[in-house]
């Protein structure tokens, strides 16, 4: 029919067919450059993560001063984002914040992507019993929100950063765990990887000449919306005073306590909420731009 | 050769989709009538626009983006002029289709009855018993066994035969004047597929429903149609009474259509490989004859003139090709032709 | 089909029980005395060893770790959870007092985003790649990354705040449930949204979909019977599911709007390492998710006539 006519003269018709892309290295960026959305997701983050490694060099105050002559200023010259109840900088605040935020939220997506590689490995190569233990570790560990879970191990641990990271890392990585897995089964199974165990390779260099390759697109499609959600619960927990303790400054801490001046200074809400949302839609348009670009079948 | 009155005429019919590198001639400049009770085969390669045909006639292409333009007038009426609302009218009316693949073609979560019931009175105003009294009879008409208890069953309790008949039931459900079939048998076995065509031809005939019969297989037509259309790359390139063509064709491509089916023996794949190379991209068409890069006979003409379908001095009937009826066919039609 | 519900149901109980091992191992294995705290707590000095031994006796403290947890699984399953550190009353009568509120709360914000989200879902997926469908696919995409305690913020600074329409904390009238299940149900709605659309447009591709088109019944019959039928079963089960994490992000909002539920009391009890509460509310929330996925299962089971066997088959179906 009309449908299947147009598909057979599509350009990427034969890329469509492959079951996998393989990375393509070096027209990837301009892959990217062409996407308009993943293009606005890649400047997004680059900015911001530029912006906060650059704090110290671009925040014109330090985030900790206070100045409490100078409480609620409204934006100026000089405060460029006014200033929170205690006369601290907002501006300069933001960009140490970000700090935290965003490179907390990458620590812990690392983690979560180790510990699901691992697993997931282990899983989808042993099979069997270790297969069957994890996979119900999984089962348990998804049968209950994970946002709630984190609260709540972290809650236990006590409140603090690196107890926040934990609870979070020892939650999360189920998804990249399952991915993993299903992946490797799929992959093992291949015609090509039962002609490289017949030529008698090595199985390590089956796994990383064969198998790795196949499995990296959807582990960075993955790991860029992930790490989009994780910085969205970091940030949540934060805001319930399991992170980062005052007065350091980071997204969800601030909006905790700008919480109190709502109906005062509601300005002091807004900024570091924006921040949050800009931050995680770089994530989310780069991750979408990044699944159509590398892994067609997944749209 | 038409018989009695014409109930559809299609004239010039185009239509294109717009594609990422250029607009996509699926049809392009179909002109062909079938009469009254009449049973038309149209056979052709995939992508040479039967399907896309039959779609435009029941206005089933989304227009926008596609366009479609010409003529398709049935019964007196061009329906390409008329409103949505009468278009449906006579779709599922007054025109019925059925489809390739039986086993997609039913709704999964609806019983076939409460499927044909819906037909049914989306163009009579009867009661719903009715309705439902006559899906009965029309499954047991089309060898439904059990019909009374199968009318509330779903589909997948069907093998796809059985579906098929239910999808002829259901065309059938409102007595239309055309019914479209399109590959109705190719998803299926080949013992089902000969149950399916002599359903439809018994049927028809009894009801005195005209048919297009649209398939790439040439040989299932033998029995069941009066007059066959072949089509290529959009437009049709030769036609005439079945015998005339199973027996006197003169176009290049009818003749490897009919080289193709001589071979039973050979898987489907290789017999449509009989006719040497692909058929025309329909973004990217060949110049003059869209035939000409794929036939042994083309000359400096066929790149330059498009063929027009008319009967030439030394043919019978009409042959969309510039040599129609002075071209000597291959050596081993020749022998199945005696 | 009992067949089925039985297999389910047994696949379901080893993660319950995994479920309560976590539980139970959070609050065992954090640090701290809980009992050394409670009596610090409610005697304002540190207790002496015999206070102690009271103590552990009376929350169930001074057995050994194996057979304090065969004691609490036992009890979980007849619906008694220990005592609370924080009140000292039962930790499942607090939970079952709590409860209504947050589930008043996930139904009103799952009938917001279903509200919301289907017709947009159809309409974006009716009018494929037209500004509808540009506006739905960039609104839902905002709407995955606002965090939704900051929408709930900003529903106060707009709504109670500068307009003072709504109040902006607590349990009450109509008024009191309009913001906070505004808040949780928005995010989702965004998720559905996507997902009607995506399902809606994998139906519109099948056959049958042409084959009632080609029967002239009316477009809108094709669009409510067919597709929007046949793509009910995957609708049902993401609200299903979303109805789940939306319990767990009632959490975040019922602190925000101090709506008495669950999630409220559960981050009360972190504040005041109430063990027996975290871990009764940890196996109470977590019991809530696998009833949720079976009943999820189950309705997908009765929306479509297909499945009806195993889970190969279902796997193969979805």
């Amino acid at each position: 029919m009309a449908v299947e006519a147009a598909s057979t003269f599509a350009p990427d018709a034969d890329r469509l067919g492959s079951p996998t892309v393989l990375l393509p290295k070096k027209s990837l960026l301009r892959q990217l450059i062409r996407d308009r959305t993943a293009l606005v997701g890649l400047i997004i983050l680059v900015v911001m993560f530029g912006l906060a490694l650059a704090a110290p060099l671009v925040a014109p105050f330090d985030p900790n001063d206070a100045d409490v002559v100078n409480r609620y200023a409204p934006p100026s010259a000089e405060h460029w984002l006014g200033t929170d109840n205690l006369g601290r900088d907002e501006f300069s605040r933001l960009l140490f914040g970000a700090r935290i935020s965003l490179f907390a939220a990458l620590a812990v997506g690392i983690a979560i992507l180790a510990i699901g590689i691992v697993v997931g490995m282990i899983s989808g190569f042993a099979g069997g019993l270790v297969d069957g233990i994890l996979m119900r570790i999984v089962d348990v560990l998804l049968a209950f929100p994970s946002l709630l879970l984190a609260l709540t191990i972290t809650g236990m641990l006590g409140p603090g950063l690196f107890h926040l990271l934990v609870g979070m890392a020892v939650v999360w990585w189920t998804d990249y765990a399952r991915l993993m897995r299903g992946l490797v089964l799929t992959v093992k199974e291949r015609p090509f990887i039962e002609s490289a165990k017949a030529l008698g390779l090595p199985r390590r260099l089956i796994a990383r000449r064969h198998i790795l390759p196949n499995i990296v697109s959807p582990v960075i499609v993955l790991g860029t919306l992930q790490t989009g959600r994780l910085l969205l619960a970091l940030s949540a927990l934060s805001f319930l005073g399991l992170g980062v303790q005052p007065p350091t400054a980071e997204w969800g801490a601030m909006l905790s306590e700008g919480r109190n001046y709502l109906a005062s200074a509601p300005q002091l809400m807004l900024y570091p909420g924006l921040a949050i949302t800009i931050a995680a839609l770089g994530f989310n348009l780069l991750g979408d731009g990044l699944r159509d670009i590398l892994d067609p079948t997944l749209r | 050769m038409t018989v009695g009155v014409s109930l559809l005429e299609i004239n010039d019919l185009k239509t294109v989709f717009p594609s990422d590198i250029g607009p996509l001639r699926a049809v392009d400049g179909a002109s062909f009538s079938v009469a009254a009770g009449e049973r038309v085969g149209i056979v052709g390669e995939s992508g040479s626009g039967k399907s896309v045909t039959a779609l435009s006639i029941m206005g089933l292409i989304r227009t926008p983006p596609a366009s479609v333009s010409g003529k398709v007038v049935f019964k007196g009426v061009d329906l390409l002029k008329v409103g949505s609302k009468q278009r449906q009218r006579v779709r599922g009316g007054q025109i019925g289709m059925i489809f390739q693949n039986p086993l997609n073609c039913l709704n999964p979560v609806m019983t076939i009855g409460h499927q044909i019931v819906e037909t049914i009175l989306a163009h009579e105003e009867i009661p719903k018993a009715e309705a439902r009294d006559r899906a009965i009879s029309l499954l047991q008409r089309v060898g439904i066994p059990d019909p009374s208890r199968s009318v509330d069953e779903y589909p997948h309790k069907f093998s796809g035969g059985m579906r098929q008949r239910v999808m002829i039931a259901m065309a059938l459900s409102c007595q239309p004047d055309l019914l479209i079939a399109d590959e109705p048998t190719t998803a299926l076995d080949v013992t089902i597929q000969a149950q399916i065509v002599d359903l439809l031809m018994s049927i028809c005939e009894e009801e005195n429903t005209a048919v297009v019969f649209i398939t790439h297989d040439l040989a299932i037509l033998a029995g069941f149609a009066e007059r066959v259309l072949v089509m290529y790359s959009g437009r049709i390139v030769e036609e005439g009474p079945v015998d005339t063509i199973y027996y006197g064709a003169t176009h290049p491509y009818t003749w490897g259509l009919m080289t193709s089916i001589t071979r039973l023996d050979e898987s489907r794949q290789d017999r449509l490989s009989t006719i040497s190379g692909n058929p025309p991209s329909a973004v990217f068409q060949p110049s003059g004859c869209p035939f000409h890069p794929r036939c042994r006979y083309a000359e400096e003409i066929c790149p330059r003139e498009i063929p027009a379908l008319v009967v030439h001095k030394e043919d019978d009937h009409p042959s969309a090709c510039h040599f129609a009826g002075a071209l000597v066919p291959p050596a081993r039609l020749r022998q199945v032709q005696q | 089909m009992i067949g089925y519900i039985a297999r389910r149901i047994a696949y379901l109980i080893p993660i319950w029980l995994g479920i309560t091992l976590l539980a139970f191992a959070l609050a065992t294995f954090a640090p701290g005395d809980p009992a050394r705290n409670y009596f610090q707590r409610t005697h304002g000095r540190q207790p002496n060893p015999t206070e102690l031994a009271q103590v552990r006796a009376r929350f169930e403290l001074d057995e050994p770790i194996p057979q304090r947890y065969l004691g609490w699984v036992g009890g979980a399953v007849q619906g008694d959870l220990g005592l609370s550190f924080s009140s000292g009353r039962p930790v499942a009568d607090e939970l079952l007092n709590r409860f209504p509120a947050t589930l008043q709360l996930a139904a009103a914000a799952t009938l917001i985003a279903v509200a919301v989200a289907v017709p947009i879902g159809v309409l974006a997926a009716l009018k494929r790649n037209s500004w509808v469908d540009q506006l739905t696919r960039g609104v839902a995409m905002l709407g995955a990354s606002i965090p939704s305690f900051w929408l709930a913020l900003l529903l106060i600074i707009f709504f109670s705040v500068k307009l003072q329409l709504l109040p902006s904390s607590g349990r009450g009238g109509f008024d009191h449930l309009i913001l906070p299940a505004l808040a949780l149900g928005l995010g989702d709605a965004a998720i559905i949204a996507r997902l009607t659309r995506s399902s809606l447009l994998e139906v519109l591709g099948e056959d049958y979909v042409t084959t009632a088109r080609a029967k002239g019944i009316s477009e809108g019959r094709v669009v409510v019977r067919h597709v929007l039928r046949n793509s009910l079963a995957a609708i049902v089960t993401q609200v299903g599911l979303a109805f789940g994490f939306l319990l767990a992000y009632s959490a975040i909002v019922e602190v925000i709007f101090v709506w008495p539920g669950i999630g409220l009391l559960a981050v009360e009890a972190i504040g005041q390492r109430d063990y027996n509460m975290i871990q009764g509310f940890v196996v109470f929330a977590g019991t809530i998710f696998v009833v949720i996925n079976l009943v999820v299962d189950l309705l997908y089971l009765w929306l479509d006539p297909r499945v009806t066997l195993g889970p190969q088959e279902r796997a193969a179906v979805a």
